[in-house]
């Protein structure tokens, strides 16, 4: 999957849909405390890159202090973008009243309420999201460990929360 | 349309623009990029509003409806760069084409149109649309424009990003549906083809309408010819 392509596609639906617009707007709390949570993680992750990597050398503290916005963006972007997907997914199943109410507790009742999962644009996923993230656990492991239950923990969170309010 | 004024913030992307799509015509607009086109298209859909000005459709004023119920007067949308859902098959894109209350009681009967209009898409209804070739998803967003049943159809830069011979067919995809009593307003880059197929046409040059007449009139028009054409 090109992101390159995708993600503008995607930026175009959300303008011209109403159904996916709406379904963001009514949900604009919860949608942005996610967004925060996604960008505290790409801060995160970029700082333990920029530490990890330039270390004491200062070249290449500089060399990582100049790329570290766009790997901070990169990562908040590659994250939007499968967030997004991901809402889309799920206002179209309610357009297509494909929503179930999950039967099942644990993880298949878990699954139910998650939906279809959005795609995957694995190359930018490995390069801004898990290997700042194996960066970060190089500097600590502790925060890395809490930057990933973070970033799973929020859309489970989006989930529930979307259930009980909508 | 009547005098429609469009502004983002203070940039003003059409400037008193009046034009008159007839019915059962084909309509084309043509202009540079940064025109006006795409605004104009998502003016009269009800996605941006106008300022000032005035959009009739088949005698009702459209110009503050929302976006779902100009949909539901007939008025259908195929977007630029296709817009299909691509985690959904082609047969599910095809029901939320198929959503609006003035489609759905005859919504069996146009899905078999469809797929008798386009057979690939038949062939693949169960595929889910973003694995589809890009004329396929060209296909299949002109199929969920048409499930709506649309008496005007707005295509958006319909041959972006496609190989000529695909170009050709969704051309010709355009004049059958004008065949077929749809009323057609066409947006386009490539000028030399919109032209030749429409009957008429309206130039957009930063946001105002500088040349109208007959496609046919256009074509031969020397200052379109050196402007848009290269001749």
């Amino acid at each position: 999957m090109d992101i390159l392509v995708e993600a503008p596609n995607l930026l175009r639906r959300y303008q011209n849909g109403e159904a996916f617009r709406r379904y963001v707007d009514d949900r604009a709390p919860l949608v942005l405390a996610v967004a925060a949570v996604f960008l505290m993680f790409s801060l995160a992750t970029t700082t333990g890159a920029v530490v990890s990597i330039g270390g004491t050398h200062s070249l290449l503290v500089l060399l990582m202090l100049v790329l570290s916005p766009f790997l901070l963006a990169g990562t908040f972007l590659t994250l939007g973008f499968m967030f997004f997907s991901w809402l889309e997914n799920r206002s179209l199943a309610l357009t297509l009243a494909r929503v179930k109410k999950p039967a099942r507790r644990g993880r298949r009742g878990l699954r139910e309420r998650l939906g279809d999962l959005p795609p995957i644009p694995w190359l930018p996923v490995v390069v801004f999201v898990a290997a700042p993230l194996a960066l970060l656990a190089v500097v600590s492991v502790a925060a890395a460990a809490l930057m990933l239950f973070f970033a799973a923990a929020a859309p489970v969170a989006y989930a529930w929360l979307e259930r009980r309010v909508w | 349309m009547e005098q429609l004024d469009l502004f983002y913030g203070d940039a003003q992307a059409l400037d008193r623009v009046s034009l008159e799509v007839p019915k059962g015509e084909i309509v084309a607009i043509v202009g540079a990029n940064g025109a006006g086109k795409s605004s104009l298209i998502r003016t009269i859909a009800g996605i941006e509003r106008a300022r000032s000005g005035r959009i009739r459709f088949a005698g009702n004023d459209i110009t503050a409806l929302d976006p779902h119920r100009i949909c539901n007067l007939g008025i259908g949308q195929v977007a630029e760069g296709r817009q299909v859902f691509p985690s959904l098959t082609v047969l599910e894109n095809l029901e939320v084409g198929a959503m609006l209350p003035r489609a759905r009681a005859r919504s069996r009967r146009t899905l078999d149109e469809v797929f008798a209009m386009f057979p690939r898409l038949g062939e693949r209804r169960d595929q889910l649309a973003g694995t589809l070739s890009g004329g396929e998803q060209q296909m299949l967003a002109i199929g969920r424009c048409l499930m709506g049943a649309p008496e005007l159809v707005m295509f958006d830069e319909p041959s972006l990003g496609l190989a000529p011979v695909v170009v050709q067919e969704v051309l010709h995809t355009i004049r059958v549906l004008n065949r077929r009593g749809i009323t057609v307003l066409l947006v386009e880059q490539n000028v030399a083809v919109s032209l030749r197929i429409s009957q008429r046409a309206y130039v957009l040059e930063n946001g105002r309408i500088v040349m109208s007449g007959s496609g046919e009139e256009l074509l031969h028009n020397d200052r379109v010819r050196q402007a848009y054409l290269g001749l």
